[in-house]
């Protein structure tokens, strides 16, 4: 291949390595994702978020009967 | 100081077309390179306070993006890689016209840069992607310059040969 066909073979190349776009979705997930990740880093009281802990109904009944929850009673998180 | 979100968003826009096409050229494949670009600036969302710079940023994100990429190939690809004369023949027709022959050449390099192994490759594309100089990409990698000039040469000397023996009705 001559000198010349080289140089040609090369701007082909380059050619065919343009940067192409990314899909749009892209930049949407990764604001959501840092949102999420930035709030986590919050003291829990400024989280827009809080978690909530929830108690099985079978556990209040238990703790107004009994006047404390038993051991088969554990406290779950909303949602969980 | 962490990075806000607006930075975040501005740093996103300006390199998502840098990232994502260095990790689509490097791992050869649409999904993982999307994944690839994501891991990459959610990292760097997270280190946002230790970079200084524009340059920093961009060194950063071509090294973090080309680290992961390359991971995620060996991971895909457990079966031993394509050596440099195992390449995947293109089923390549004809084309009718000077721009059908135009877009059918440039995808055909693409098609036989993903048949170079994984060193020359990387080279490859930081070299005619990026434009980087040799002694940028050896930084780039913590690579020798000798070995990043090696592998250019020899990525570029496989190509050149297949694209004669495939593209020859087409190269004038």
């Amino acid at each position: 291949m001559s000198e010349m066909e080289q140089n040609e073979f090369e701007r082909a190349l380059a050619r065919a390595m343009r940067r192409v776009d990314p899909p749009e979705t892209l930049t949407k997930f990764l604001m959501r994702a840092a949102g999420v990740e930035a709030e986590s880093r919050l003291p829990r009281k400024e989280r827009k978020s809080k978690w909530a802990w929830i108690v099985p109904q079978v556990c209040l009944d238990e703790r107004s009967a009994r006047g404390g929850v038993g051991g088969g009673c554990i406290w779950r998180r909303a949602g969980a | 100081m962490d990075m806000d979100a607006v930075e975040f968003r501005r740093l996103v826009e300006m390199h998502q077309r840098m990232v994502f096409s260095l990790a689509l050229r490097v791992s050869g494949d649409y999904g993982t390179a999307e994944e690839v670009a994501q891991d990459a600036f959610l990292e760097l969302f997270r280190s946002g306070e230790s970079l200084h710079s524009e340059d920093h940023v961009r060194f950063w994100l071509r090294r973090v993006t080309v680290h992961r990429a390359t991971d995620a190939l060996r991971r895909r690809s457990r079966q031993p890689e394509a050596g440099a004369e195992e390449w995947i023949e293109a089923d390549f027709a004809p084309a009718e016209n000077d721009e059908a022959v135009s877009a059918a050449v440039l995808a055909l390099l693409e098609e036989l840069l993903r048949g170079l192994p994984e060193a020359m490759r990387v080279a490859v594309v930081l070299r005619y992607q990026e434009e980087m100089s040799p002694d940028e990409i050896a930084t780039l990698l913590a690579q020798p310059v000798a070995s990043v000039k090696s592998n250019l040469q020899r990525g570029l000397q496989l190509l050149r040969r297949k694209a004669a023996v495939t593209m020859k009705e087409y190269v004038r």
